[in-house]
């Protein structure tokens, strides 16, 4: 009898010890390189969606769909419940439905006048009922300064206008594949003035805090790097252990690293390709990873080395322009 | 009879049901350490050697004067050169960029008098140097009548 009292005492202190070490591994840490936190919209026009929706639905959908958009048109009427409002083109009468999840943007949406110029961003989607119609998540509604921007360009929710034409091309693992590269990445082009190639290894380092004209004393670093399967691992059938293949990426360049990856996200990002990321530390310096598999022939792999993260917005952007070729 | 033959057919149906369950605790057994095989594995990698050496990338590349430096590096600093430097001064040139004892310049010119105020021992390290720097550096040294030693740095291990 008192043995089962003793234990009857200890197994609900075992359960809440469980539950709260549950609860600490359960709530994901944050990365400062997590681009989610500052996405970049297309800039698209309400006469281009609807032109294009009208043209050819599917090809429209496979564009538009699912796409984060920042959508310039004229700001229509709030629907009833304030939940959602219309936008309409200069040229098709067609309206995009906008709908505000929470009251902050509600209020955003209420203070644009009717027939003013808007530029509403957000996720975009195609509602088959009852007829196809756009229908735009929104994330950020914003006045209108000036014409929209012509020609391909993106956003983020400050305003700041990102063209690829502003962008160099780097291709990662070409030997993996034939007439190109199996990663393609666009980093902004004043990246080339303090680009380094790696010495040993595919991939190149870029000395943010000596770019000319800001010259700082703490490094900040980005690294861009692909890690070959083929080439790198010992043992090809931990091709498909990508999640230990990544933890042997950092141990090999932080050797002592004891690595806790269920504390960090891994997850799709806001453009819908997975990473693994983890933030560590090296010298007094944070240094964070970002993993993303190429298939199964290899992993392109970011390390951002920082204590005063001043290129974060250029950084984050990078991850929109990421290709990898299937 | 009839009764006896049931109780065998019970009898039997439970050992089936009975090798069942065993097969199937067999089986979880197996998974789980399967599983167990697969997650907890290191994975290894075919060298040691770092991929990105960053005791070498981050360290240099300190720029400014050198009090910033001081500044910014702190703690632990292991840089031979750091610590002798009264006696040694190590000029390293990678690609087109040269540093003084870790610290970037902006060219030879501001080296040559930061050496000439003290008799220094000159390492001239060459780092995948651009030929063009580094022949401007060693000019800049002879020019300046100061003794030097050169390094270089191009192993493949």
């Amino acid at each position: 009898m008192r043995r089962r009292g003793s234990y009857g005492k200890l197994i609900p202190v075992l359960i809440a010890c469980f539950l709260l070490t549950g609860a600490f591994s359960l709530a994901p840490v944050t990365v400062t390189m997590d681009p989610d936190k500052d996405p970049l919209y297309r800039v698209v026009t309400v006469d281009v969606l609807e032109g294009a929706l009208a043209e050819n639905k599917a090809a429209a959908m496979v564009t538009y769909e699912k796409q984060l958009l920042a959508v310039c048109g004229i700001m229509g009427s709030m629907e009833d419940k304030g939940n959602a409002f219309t936008m309409t083109g200069s040229e098709s009468a067609e309206a995009i439905r906008c709908t505000v999840s929470d009251a902050k943007l509600r209020v955003q949406a209420a203070g644009q006048a009717p027939g003013s110029a808007v530029c509403v961003m957000g996720k975009m989607k195609l509602s088959a009922l009852p007829e196809a119609r756009w229908t735009l998540s929104v994330d950020v509604v914003a006045p209108m300064t000036g014409n929209a921007p012509s020609g391909e360009c993106w956003r983020d929710a400050s305003g700041t206008i990102i063209r690829t034409s502003d962008r160099a091309e780097k291709g990662f693992g070409a030997d993996r594949i034939r007439g190109g590269a199996r990663v393609t990445a666009l980093i902004p082009r004043s990246f080339l003035s303090v680009e380094e190639e790696l010495p040993d290894t595919e991939g190149f380092l870029y000395r943010l805090n000596e770019l000319p004209g800001e010259r700082k004393a703490q490094p900040e670093q980005l690294y861009l790097f692909y890690f070959d399967n083929e080439t790198m691992l010992q043992d090809q059938n931990d091709i498909r252990r990508t999640t230990k293949v990544e933890e042997a990426i950092i141990k090999n360049i932080l050797p002592g690293e004891s690595i806790a990856f269920g504390k960090f996200p891994k997850r799709h990002n806001a453009y819908g390709r997975p990473f693994q990321y983890y933030d560590t530390a090296y010298d007094g310096y944070h240094a964070e990873f970002a993993f993303t598999p190429a298939g199964e022939d290899g992993i392109f792999c970011m390390l951002y080395i920082y204590r005063s993260s001043d290129h974060l917005k250029d950084i984050l952007s990078v991850f929109r322009f990421l290709e990898i070729a299937q | 009879m009839m009764r006896i033959g049931r109780i065998k057919k019970d009898h039997g149906r439970k050992t089936v049901f009975q090798r069942r369950r065993a097969v199937l605790s067999a089986s979880i057994l197996i998974g789980v350490l399967l599983l167990d095989g697969f997650s907890f594995g290191e994975v290894r990698l075919k060298t040691d050697r770092p991929m990105i050496d960053l005791k070498e990338t981050v360290q240099y590349s300190v720029i400014g004067d050198e009090d910033t430096m001081t500044d910014s590096e702190g703690q632990e600093e292991t840089d031979p050169s750091e610590t002798e430097e009264e006696k040694t001064a190590e000029i390293r040139i990678r690609e087109t960029r040269i540093y003084l004892n870790g610290v970037l310049q902006s060219g030879p010119a501001p080296i040559r008098q930061q050496l000439l105020s003290g008799g220094t021992r000159v390492i001239l390290v060459d780092d995948y140097a651009d030929y063009q720097t580094y022949l401007e550096v060693r000019e800049m040294l002879r020019d300046a009548s100061i003794p030097y030693h050169e390094e270089e740095i191009r192993n493949a291990s």
